[in-house]
Parts: C-alpha cells; structure tokens; sequence
C-alpha cells in the first residue's frame, strides 16, 4: 500500500514544491524523519520558490539566527595569541573573527530573540580588548600600517558583529533589519546567494556592515551597498590587504551539501543513504585551506544550518626555499598547530571532557598548593620549634599558613563541586566567568 | 532510427497482466511511452508497464483522454510559475476525489509514465490536503507514524519556528 512516507524523494521534493504556503511544507517536513530530510536536502531551494514573501523574508531573518552572539566571540586562545603575536594581527584578523564566527555550537538555544545581555557584555568586552592590541600595532608600526587592516575597518567589524547580535536581540523587530529586507525585496540583487550565505562573511561584510551603515547614516542599505562598492575598490587601488575584502575564494572549495554547490555524484551518494537509510551519513566534512588559517569543518545530519568549525593550524610565516639550481623556489608555510588549543566543543562529549581535564588539572594544582602550604607550613613549625613551645600556650596558630591551608582546601572543594556537576555548560560561559569578571548591568551596554 | 508508424492504436500491459487497448494519440500523453513508440516504430506486442497495476493503469488512461486534446507543455517550460498556484480544474478535482492508497500510486503512475501535468495534478492534490494542518494532523491524515522523540520534534520545531503562520 502507498503512503506519502513511501513517495521516493523526489516526489516529495514535488510535493513540497507545490505546497501553497511555507507553514504547510514545513508542517509536512515535521510529521516525521523521512519528510525532515527530504525537506532539508532542498530546503532553501523549497523556500525561494515561495510567493509568500512575508515568510520568505523571516527566513531570511532566520537565516541570521546562524550567527549566535558565541560565534562572534573570539576563543581566548585565539585572543592570547594575538596578545602575545600582535605583529600577527592586522592581515589575520578577518580570517580570525570569521573562525570565530564560524564556531556555533548546535547545541545552544537557537531561538531568535532569547539572545541575553550576558552575550551582549562578552562581545563589547572582546571588541574593547582586541580594539586595545590593535591600537598597540597601529601606533607601534605605523609605517606598516598600509600592509595591514586600519582600526577604522576593525572597528567596523566589530561594530558589524555588534550589531549582529543585537539585530538578532531585538528580532523581529529591527528596523534595519526589516529596511534592508525591504530593499531586498525591491532589488533582488541585493540579496545573498544561498551557498554563500551559511559561511558567514557575506553576511558580515555585505549585509550587516550594510545594515550597520544605514543604521548610523540614516541611509538607504541600497546607497550604504554602493558606497562599500567604493571602498573596496578603494582599498584595493590602494593596495591595502584585499584578501581581506575578498571572500570569495576560500569558500568556493567548500561543498556544502545540500547547496547545490556540491558534486552531483555527492547529492546522489546522499540521496542513496536517504533512500536506505532514511536519512544521510552523519558525517560530512572536510578541510578548508583558507591561506592562513587551516579549518575543519563538519555538518551534522538535519543540521545544515549548524556547521561546525575546528582551526587546527595557524600560519605564523612564510620560509623561504631554495631549489637544487639556486632558484627561489616554492614558499614553505611555517605553521603553529593549534588542535590542541582549541577542542571541538561542537561533538558532544568533547567539551565534557575537555572540561574534565580542566578540573583534573585544576585538583592537582590545588593539591600540589596544599602540599606545599603543608610543608611550608612544617619548615616553620621546625625551625621555630623552640619558639613555638614557649609561645604554644599563648599565641595562636601563623594566620598565613592557616589562610593559605583553607584557600587551597577552598578551592579543592570547589573543583570537586564543578567535577560532580560536570554537566556541559557554554565554553563562552566559563572563560567569561572566569577571565571578564562579572557581567554589566544592562544599562551599561 | 525507426520510421514513423501510422498505427492507430496501442496496447498496454499492466503488472497484473491485464492488456488494454488504446489510441496512440491518448497513450503518448506519456512521454516515455512516446519516446518508446517513437524508437521502435510500429509495436503490435502489448507494452509492459511493470510498475502500474490495471485498475491504476485505467485511471491514467481515463485521465489521458480526458486531455487528449491539451496543449502538450514544452520541456523547457517554467517549474516556478507552474508551482505558483495550486489550482485544479473541477474535472482533475474529481478524478482526484479517491482514497489515499489510489491518489499515491497514480502519482507513482505519473512520475514512472513521465505524464507531468498529471503528476502536478496529484501534488497539487496533496498540497491542498495538508493545506493549513499541523504536523498532528497531517500525520493523522496520512498516517504517519511520528518517529521523532519529544526532545527532536522540540528541537526541529524551535528551528522552524520561522515558518508559523503568524
């Protein structure tokens, strides 16, 4: 007997296609697995076709919701690195924020509008520390100032992803978002390709610095989009890192399944599992050269919105070689490996037991301050011996060693807490906890 | 390449072995059988059609009459304006009007004839039935079973949210 279940994919990609409104497909795609993957093989292609253009444009705004307020946070480690590497920090920046953006956890809430001041407070405290190092490299080398990002175009970047967050804050309700949605409306070409879209970059250098622009300027996102036009143009007359401007290029190797950007064999070889299975692989990945930063990323079966990002090395210069004649040949990156530094917090478990590594680590520490506060505290005890026993009746016991013995007990007690309650917990949550201090208050924002 | 025949009928055997007997004008509203006739020139054996039962075959062959005399759509005709409207015609309607095992397997029928304006016919149809449900009801509808578990429909329904009728 046929149901709709048994419809091949095709069919129902059919079915979807003439569904009249976006809510009925999509109701149709939720009744079950079969239909979830079947709808999100074409999901955006399903989507585009729709004559409803209000929900067309919500998901647009959904489309957004790609680029939680965690993404546009750098990792520490990226953050110390360039504390530590400034000379390192103009050309590679871009490449950074992106990884940074590129980092979303699917494990988060990804309710638009639930975005909270917690995560407002993280991406102003890292705008104003990176803001910091870059003044640091401005001032310090300004004569090199051409061959690296200026402060403005950071600042702008950040602004970008302030904006962002807070676009996505007061979703739906942004004016800016909803001006340049009617603009879109109006000149389709003012609109993202699909592909494009899930990486992140269009969005941050077209649509929100657009966006941001008009916001600031009281201007039409169509003028803001022309008038970025010119500065590229200008940046790249003027010879200035364009690479950064440049996005195309190190996306174009990323198959992105299921875009339509990929191998046809690809689709097919999905489609197959889908067919067998009932659903693809699970594991879809690969590596991206992006020049600079190496990156491996992942997408999760019914997850195409959720790419997960590893950088897991750094290019930090360029050798030189010399072929067997004396001729120049080939430069050889030199790399800093970072997959250590930085766990893949996307794969469940991971964070849990990056996490706990962490605590052990932290316990040993604690119990190694404990010893020493103990033997240090015995040293004492001998070689004061004799004035000990004749103060013993009448002096209490050193206060140092005493507060040092309970700091160390303290904090055991606290890491055996954290270890019990080892659930999983936002990565984002405990270095801004532990390295920022306390939230602001919302006015403070 | 084989010469064009001027047969006036064809037929056409379904998987239950039952051979029905109709004109060509009507049979090549398929376009694989078109294709087929167009290859082979002259077929006195009766076609196999291996995928469609008899009771299924003649429910396509009654709607191929129907529209015999309907413009053939060209190839290159536009998927999205063709999608854009879910409207059907008060006779589709009615031949459409059967249980849900039959309008399914005439769009398997349809799809494996390669007879598109019927194939659009059945989505259509199916469009219009989940038409302002929610994912209960249209498994209700064509009995699905929801295999997902509360905390995946939870999920998949927060990242769709977006598609609500507001």
């Amino acid at each position: 007997m046929a149901g709709i279940t048994d419809l091949p994919a095709e069919l129902l990609l059919e079915i979807f296609s003439y569904s009249p409104t976006i809510a009925s497909t999509v109701n149709l795609a939720l009744t079950c697995k079969h239909t979830y993957a079947v709808f999100n093989i074409s999901k955006d292609k399903i989507v585009h076709k729709f004559v409803d253009r209000d929900a067309y444009n919500r998901y647009e705004l959904a489309a957004l919701d790609y680029f939680r307020p965690e993404s546009t946070l750098l990792h520490p480690k990226q953050l110390q690195f360039f504390e530590e590497n400034p000379q390192y920090f103009g050309t590679n920046f871009a490449r950074y924020l992106w990884t940074g953006f590129a980092r979303i956890d699917a494990r988060l809430d990804p309710t638009p509008g639930k975005i909270g001041v917690k995560e407002l407070w993280r991406l102003q405290h890292t705008r104003e520390k990176m803001m910091a190092i870059a003044k640091t490299v401005v001032n310090e080398e300004e004569e090199d100032r051409n061959k690296r990002i200026t402060l403005a175009d950071f600042q702008l970047a950040f602004s970008v992803a302030l904006y962002q967050l807070r676009a996505l804050w007061e979703y739906p309700s942004t004016p800016t978002i909803k001006a340049f949605t009617e603009d879109c409306r109006k000149d389709p070409s003012l609109r993202i390709p699909v592909p494009m879209r899930s990486f992140g970059l269009d969005i941050l250098f077209d649509h929100s610095i657009c966006a941001t622009i008009a916001e600031k300027d009281q201007l039409t996102t169509r003028t803001v989009a022309g008038k970025l036009d010119e500065l590229r143009e200008k940046i790249k007359n003027d010879n200035v890192d364009k690479e950064i401007y440049d996005v195309a290029p190190p996306f174009s190797f990323v198959k992105q399944f299921p875009c339509g950007a990929c191998e046809e064999a690809e689709c097919a070889e999905i489609l197959a599992d889908i067919k067998k299975n009932g659903r693809p692989d699970n594991d879809w990945g690969g590596e991206l050269d992006m020049g600079y930063a190496r990156i491996q990323y992942s997408m999760r079966y019914g997850e195409r919105i959720y790419p997960s990002y590893k950088l897991y090395s750094y290019t930090v210069g360029w050798k030189e070689t010399v072929k067997k004649d004396g001729t120049a040949g080939k430069k050889k990156r030199i790399e800093q490996d970072l997959t250590v530094h930085v766990p893949d917090f996307n794969k469940a478990g991971r964070y849990r037991q990056w996490q706990k590594v962490e605590i052990r680590k932290a316990r040993a520490r604690a119990t190694a301050a404990a010893k020493k506060a103990e033997g240090k505290a015995k040293a004492i005890k001998k070689k004061n011996k004799s004035e000990e026993e004749e103060k013993e009746s009448e002096a209490p016991k050193e206060p140092n060693q005493q507060s040092e013995k309970k700091t160390a007990s303290v904090e055991m007690e606290e890491w055996e807490r954290l270890e019990k309650e080892a659930v999983w917990r936002p990565d984002w949550e405990e270095y801004g906890e532990r390295q920022y201090g306390d939230s602001p208050s919302y006015s403070e924002l | 390449m084989a010469t064009p025949s001027t047969q006036a009928t064809v037929k056409l055997q379904s998987n239950d072995n039952v051979v029905i007997e109709v004109e060509r004008a009507i049979a090549e509203r398929s376009v694989l059988i078109k294709n087929m006739l167009e290859d082979c020139g002259e077929v006195t054996d009766a076609i196999p059609i291996s995928n469609v039962n008899e009771s299924i075959l003649r429910k396509v062959i009654e709607w191929c009459e129907h529209h015999k005399n309907d413009p053939v759509a060209a190839e290159n005709e536009n998927d999205d304006s063709r999608k854009k409207t879910t409207d059907i015609d008060e006779w589709d309607q009615k031949f459409m009007n059967v249980d849900q095992e039959m309008l399914f397997e005439i769009i398997l029928a349809a799809n494996f004839l390669d007879i598109k304006p019927l194939l659009d016919t059945g989505c259509k149809t199916v469009a219009n039935m989940i038409k302002g449900k929610s994912p209960e009801e249209i498994r209700k509808l064509f009995n699905i079973q929801n295999d997902f578990t509360p905390e995946e429909e939870e999920q998949i329904r927060r990242e769709n949210e977006w598609a609500e009728d507001r």
